[in-house]
């Protein structure tokens, strides 16, 4: 792979992670949220200055630049997409409306879902004039027991012309299984209104965009497609001609939220959602492989936000069980990440009627931000607490470009913690900084044993910009013993998008019964399921083609969605064969779904007598990218004391104040390795070794902290 | 045999602490229980999320369900948000399980062991609600308990789909199982499991959820071992406890901040299961200090031969919905909410019944006393707590059943999911939420048509428009309900019915001036040509309930029914409509915003008939824009007819106390108007 470029726009700040030859170079600008390109335009000549070329020189030798962007997330929540026609099946007009009825429950934390008195559905993306029925059925066998109507038809679209539609969306039930009646309203819009009519409006099918079963979910990925798409695909516009006049020949590509990307023309705005987190887990999984670590998880700690994924074996392990974008459930294979409100800015307070310490989820955010920034905040924050425990520098915060006031800080705890409390400044900081990190720790905890996974036994890669101060911290909640920071942790994100695969995921809705309650012998026609799959691999093919990928580059899974008869949620399994020939293969598959179930959910839990369907599969097709390896270094054992830049007092909890070693990360070489506490310094972040825990340089210059006893610094990380 | 227990089954406040649970709690660091408490809260909604994942019925899968975590002794600690009166209320079979089998040698407590329990009279609501729970041990110490239930929509009653009208006693209700040990040594027990399964007609549901309780069970155990070898037992024992004592402190303090007084709320019921009767439901909250007293004995005499009862612990369980989600919304979920309250009820009432009383309408018993429960809070917290004293959620369940062969040939039996369709009631400042959930299930979800009819031999004519006028009006009106049918299809016959109440008489009332929701019927249509109509692309094919009942070009006979409509079979092009009612109004109609009404015209919510005869707005039908002054007047000269009609107290309560219903439609009310001033029927064993 040649000279890449990657960015990752986040809520705070644009990330761009650069590698040209062996070279890394990393930039860090604001978000400008009212133009994204500024910050894109920005990070690259950031990052072209670092690496002393003109960015006209950078990206005529770029072989690619890929993007995580947030522009969809931002146009749903902002709600400035177009408006849209929703032609549905007459009769179920309000499914959007209904959204299931727990619609004012999705997309918010838990614990906001407690209050009855309080609760709100969120203001639909369409009004309920711009949502048509025509007459038409189709049943749950795909038969037609209703035609469709062309007449009907044109009326409803002429209404929804009239009422100003920009965009249209048509979902029909039982779309994904017969989509003969969706194709025709298709061919009437199409032929009713030819694009020099309405201007380029998108016309989503629902089949189209997600060929899966249940109405609601498939009707809301077709609108938040279609929502988003005008404004995804003007910004990209203009990225696109901004990189192309700088020099840029080649096309623009975009991560997508399945663990993939693709270039700009092969991309639907849904993919694009929540692609930022999903980078950073890609990233991870590389980094995993290259260490031969088979457990890690993902956690970047931000402002606001704590993010989190799994990987396990070297690869993304799981999808989202539920996704959710903003407030709208929608279907899709998205790697999955949990994000809780806890970070840098979370609030702490006393709770008036249990007297007990609370942490978060109320954040001060960037502005006004915590009490030490001075910026008018008054409420103690996590990073009030790292401060008043001496764990950060006033003077040497984010590289010494902002200065933070430590009696502000202190007076913020005080009045709202330690005096409610009765306990000193110092023990209120250091209890704020247990339970966050606590909260953090359990949260990673649940997230890793509902996949049935031992939490004690991963791995933990800090990122984002207070992920290293809090990481070990968080580990001793999960009972984990390693953290793994990067030079590059506060862009892990943008690194991440560097590593990702050309890849995309086919998928069908299809209901076949396996095998039948309390029978021997197997019940399915090996010939349906087989003719599926090929059907999958043509559409994938060809599709390749398209973005100039002929078929032998092609990798491939096959991953099915099996459940045990009555149930409604599914567990996906990875098919050993993707078309199957007679009984022992059907029963192999049979095997691998009870063991999987089993193994995520207990051995009590399996129950091969109820019968097994199959109601979902997904084609998995990548072309794998050639990444350069890492750069190995050879460790030479030091003890860091050429990068010791001082001492100073730091509040341990019940070890008290101890005179505590800090380190300037920059200066510190492989193999250096010395024991907690110490602290350790750079531009972007500050990494806290707690007593107890060990720190070390690796062979790859990573910052491993290792809970325990003195690790052997050249023994490396390596399995 | 130890048998029923009625001592057991009043004890859903939290026992008296033990010496252990005092020395445990010793120096217990409070950041530590912070700690603790997330952790078991994270659980929590880790073990829910495997009910839903791996449970089979629409219960699990729809968010009928609840799990938590109880001290040695049974009470409840730490719950997860859900169904909170079913966490609460299995309380009762772990404490009977504690009292009656640790001793004893034949059964006993150890580790490893599941108990499985869905019999009312040891705590449970009806036979349908199932629950699973397994002990704790560490070092051989019982210290903890994690329990799981479900509605699992088959239990083997005389009709399918778990809920029967028509049961004359106990024994007709289906598997009623006392706390029975379903695993030990970590391997469920096959026979036990063959024997339940042998008592219903669809044993993959109930298997599959049993299974899912106890890996969600294993799951909290597993979590609470590994805090106990990291902090020690006494740690977890203590601060389960003490989690319990910070709630009633804290419960205490909230209930002490309010005024004394005394609120009196009736609620009625109109059915009996398969006939209309009004039965009438009388609270007296007294608050006194910091206690909230119940008085129900003033309510109906036990319902003899009709399942129309529940026992006095489901009432009392029940109290927790409105104090988990609004009274206390900010308070750990766990038995000491209930500290703050006291109960009188009068042995011999519908409330209260005689041990052998069918019951398994026990849920509709529930609601009116959760309507007159949330009334009377409301009122009694509206001077100091305004924005939590809201208008009733709609109350009722209006929930259509099934039962027979699907369209695979497979057993199924059980309820649908719009009985989480209903609308939350209007609020001081807002109004309530369209199809917003179940009452009673804080995250309930009314499911999507495409996974339902994958399941379930029926087509859906139409499930979209919300009910016009199915919400109570007034100034914020409740949110609206949902309108759905269900069509035979896929299979020559199967069983349909409905369960709810609030046929002829709303199921919930609004409040201060704001209207109740509307009362609904069953409607079936049977023999209907929807296919044919269909196939022929007509314009004519129905798409909602009114169209469907008017519709001059469908065939086929139209019957109104109560909601309570007994199952009965239903063949292919039959129909039967349930529609889900809206939630109640706050505050008098006539203060509505004109504006706000013409919108709810728009969009079906209100009909143009309740604009003009219960808003009094002006308005043009065709563009929907409101006159204001016409409004104003109109709703000036309303207001001079409402003065008109004022008379004195003593005036009104000398008309209104002669007046009385039929004596037919009060036949099973007790005396009239108060139930107390008469003895009791004796119980009768049918």
């Amino acid at each position: 792979m040649g000279n890449t470029i990657d960015i990752d726009v986040g809520g705070t700040f644009t990330d761009c992670f650069m590698r040209r030859g062996s070279q890394v170079v990393t930039a860090k600008v604001p978000t400008t949220h009212y133009d994204l390109s500024v910050c894109f335009r920005q990070a690259i000549e950031t990052g072209a200055e670092r690496s002393g070329v003109d960015v006209a020189d950078l990206l005529s030798d770029t072989e690619l630049i890929r993007y995580s962007t947030t522009i969809g997330i931002n146009s749903l929540i902002e709600r400035t997409g177009p408006a849209l026609g929703l032609i549905t099946t007459r009769g179920f007009e309000d499914t959007v409306f209904i959204g299931r009825s727990r619609q004012w429950a999705d997309g918010i934390p838990i614990e906001e879902t407690r209050d009855l008195s309080r609760i709100q559905k969120p203001v639909p993306l369409l009004d309920k004039s711009m949502v048509v029925g025509v007459r038409e059925r189709v049943d749950c066998f795909g038969n037609v027991l209703m035609p469709l109507d062309p007449d009907d038809v044109r009326e409803q679209v002429q209404a929804l012309v009239d009422r100003g539609a920009r965009g249209f969306v048509v979902s029909l039930l039982w779309s994904f299984l017969n989509p003969q009646h969706e194709l025709e309203i298709l061919d009437i819009i199409r032929s009713e209104y030819p694009d020099t009519y309405l201007g380029n409006v998108p016309v989503v099918c629902s089949h189209q965009i997600s060929p899966r079963g249940g109405e609601y979910t498939r009707t809301m990925t077709a609108v938040v497609d279609a929502y988003t798409h005008q404004q995804i695909s003007s910004q990209l516009w203009t990225i696109g001609e901004m990189v192309r006049d700088a020099g840029y020949t080649k096309p623009l590509a975009l991560v997508h939220n399945n663990g993939g990307s693709k270039k700009v023309a092969r991309t639907r705005a849904i993919d694009t959602h929540g692609a930022g987190p999903v980078a950073g887990v890609l990233g991870s999984a590389y980094l995993a492989r290259q260490y031969g670590l088979d457990r890690v998880v993902f956690t970047d700690v931000g402002g606001t936000s704590f993010d989190l994924g799994v990987v396990t074996d070297g690869s993304v392990s799981s999808y989202e069980f539920r996704p959710v974008l903003d407030r709208w459930r929608v279907q899709g294979s998205f790697v999955e990440t949990r994000s809780i409100g806890a970070g840098g800015g979370s609030i702490a307070s006393v709770d008036p009627s249990l007297g007990r310490l609370k942490v978060g989820p109320a954040s001060a955010g960037s502005m006004p931000g915590p009490a030490c920034y001075g910026l008018g905040g008054e409420r103690p924050t996590v990073t009030d607490a790292d401060l008043v425990l001496g764990l950060i520098d006033p003077d040497n915060y984010l590289g010494g470009r902002m200065q933070l006031d430590v009696e502000a800080a202190r007076d913020a705890i005080e009045a709202d913690v330690a005096e409610p409390l009765g306990i000193t400044v110092e023990e209120a900081a250091w209890q704020i900084r247990r339970l966050v990190d606590a909260t953090m720790g359990q949260e990673i905890f649940k997230e890793l044993a509902l996949k049935g996974h031992d939490p004690r036994t991963f791995t933990i890669f800090a990122a984002g910009g207070a992920g290293a101060t809090h990481a070990a911290g968080y580990a001793e909640a999960v009972g984990a013993t390693t953290v793994m920071t990067f030079p590059f942790s506060s862009v892990f994100c943008a690194f991440g998008a560097s590593t990702t695969d050309v890849l995309h995921i086919y998928e069908r809705s299809r209901h076949l019964t396996v095998t039948q309650f309390m029978q021997p012998g197997f019940a399915l026609e090996t010939e349906g399921f087989n003719a599926i799959v090929a059907q999958l691999l043509d559409e994938a093919r060809l599709d390749f083609e398209l973005e100039g990928y002929a078929a032998d580059r092609l990798h491939y899974a096959l991953e099915l969605d099996m459940r045990y008869k009555t149930q409604l949620n599914q567990t996906r399994v990875t098919v050993p064969k993707p078309f199957l020939d007679g009984d022992d293969d059907v029963r192999e598959l049979c095997d691998v779904f009870n063991e999987a179930y089993a193994r995520q959910y207990s051995p009590e839990a399996a129950f091969p007598q109820a019968g097994i369907d199959i109601e979902e599969f997904h084609l998995k097709v990548w072309v794998p990218a050639d990444h350069e390896p890492a750069a190995k270094h050879e460790l030479v054992p030091g003890d860091g004391t050429a990068a010791k830049t001082g001492e100073r007092p730091v509040f341990w909890g019940p070890a008290g104040t101890v005179a505590t070693s800090v380190f300037d990360r920059t200066r510190l070489v492989p193999g250096d390795a010395f024991a907690g506490p110490a602290i350790v310094e750079s531009d972007d972040t500050t990494t806290v070794v707690p007593i107890g825990w060990h720190y070390r340089i690796d062979e790859y210059g990573n910052g491993v902290i290792e809970r325990g006893l003195h690790g052997d610094a050249r023994k490396g990380t390596e399995r | 045999m130890s048998g029923r227990d009625l001592e057991v089954i009043t004890r859903l406040k939290p026992e008296a602490w033990t010496e252990r649970e005092q020395q445990a709690a010793v120096d217990l660091d409070r950041l530590e229980l912070s700690i603790f408490s997330h952790k078991l809260e994270t659980t929590t909604v880790e073990c829910q999320e495997l009910l839903a994942r791996l449970g089979a019925s629409t219960g699990a899968r729809w968010g009928d369900s609840g799990f938590a975590f109880y001290t040695a002794q049974g009470d409840i600690s730490v719950c997860s948000t859900g169904i909170y009166f079913h966490a609460f209320l299995q309380q009762i079979p772990i404490k009977y399980t504690v009292k009656h089998w640790t001793n004893d040698l034949t059964v006993g407590v150890e580790e490893g062991d599941a108990f499985f329990s869905n019999d009312p009279l040891y705590g449970g609501v009806h036979a349908p609600d199932m629950t699973l729970f397994v002990p704790v041990f560490v070092d051989g110490e019982l210290i903890a308990w994690t329990g799981a239930v479900i509605h699992t929509g088959e239990c083997g009653a005389n009709v399918p789909g778990g809920v029967t009208l028509q049961a004359r006693s106990r024994y007709e209700e289906g598997l009623h199982i006392p706390p029975v040990k379903v695993a030990s040594k970590y391997r469920m027990r096959e026979d036990v499991l063959n024997l339940l399964a042998n008592g219903v007609r669809d044993p993959r549901l109930l298997l599959l959820d049993i299974k899912a309780r106890l890996a969600a069970c294993r799951r909290g155990e597993e979590r609470l071992k590994e805090v106990a070898a990291e902090r020690g037992a006494d740690f977890v024992v203590g601060a389960l406890r003490t989690l319990i004592q910070d709630a009633t402190d804290a419960a205490r303090d909230r209930i002490a901040a309010l005024p004394d007084a005394t609120v009196r709320q009736v609620a009625f019921m109109d059915t009996v299961g398969t006939e209309d009767a009004l039965i009438k439901l009388d609270l007296v909250l007294t608050k006194k200090g910091d206690t909230l007293h119940c008085d129900l004995s003033n309510s109906s005499p036990e319902v003899v031969g009709h399942p129309a009862n529940s026992f006095a612990h489901t009432i009392i369980g029940k109290s927790a919905n409105f104090l988990c989600s609004y009274l206390f919304p900010d308070l750990p979920i766990n038995s000491g909410l209930s500290d703050v309250t006291e109960w009188t009820f009068r042995q011999g009432t519908f409330v209260s019944p005689s041990p052998d009383a069918p019951i398994s309408l026990a849920p509709n018993v529930m609601a009116t006393f959760n309507l007159a429960f949330s009334m009377a809070c409301a009122k009694l917290i509206y001077s100091q707590i305004p924005e939590r004293a809201v208008a009733p959620w709609f109350n009722g369940f209006n929930m259509p059943v099934y039962g027979g062969l699907n369209q695979w040939g497979e057993p199924v039996g059980d309820i649908f999911s719009e009985i989480n369709g209903g609308g939350s009631g209007g609020r001081p400042t807002s109004d309530g939420v369209n199809v917003a959930g179940s009452y009673f299930a804080t995250l309930s979800d009314s499911g999507e048509v495409e996974i339902i009819e994958n399941g379930a031999p029926v087509l859906y004519p139409f499930r979209s428009q919300f009910l016009a006028d199915s919400c109570g009006h007034g100034r914020h009106r409740g949110g609206a309900g949902m309108d759905t049918a269900y069509m035979v299809h896929g299979v020559p016959w199967v069983l349909l019915g409905a369960f709810g109440f609030g046929s002829k008489h709303p199921v919930s009332l609004g409040l201060f001036g704001g209207y109740a929701s509307a009362s609904i019927p069953a409607v079936r249509r049977s023999n209907t040509n929807l296919l044919e109509l269909m196939a022929s692309g007509s314009a004519s094919v129905p798409t909602n309930a009114e169209e469907l009942i008017r519709g001059e070009d469908v065939t086929g006979t139209v019957s109104f029914q109560s909601v309570s409509a007994p199952m009965q079979p239903s063949a292919t092009g039959d129909v039967l409509m349930v529609a889900t009612g809206g939630g109640t109004g706050y505050g008098d109609v006539l203060e509505r915003e004109p504006a706000s009404i013409m919108e709810d015209v728009r969009w079906g919510i209100t009909s143009q008939w309740a604009a003009r005869e219960l808003y009094h707005v002006v308005f043009d039908p065709e563009t929907l824009e409101a006159d204001e002054a016409g409004t104003r007047a109109a709703r000036d000269a309303v207001r001079r007819r409402r003065l008109e009609r004022g008379r004195s107290l003593a005036e009104f309560e000398a008309e209104w106390n002669e007046r009385r219903p039929d004596p037919w439609v009060t036949r099973y009310f007790g005396a009239w108007p108060n139930p107390a001033e008469a003895e009791l029927p004796a119980p009768a064993m049918l």
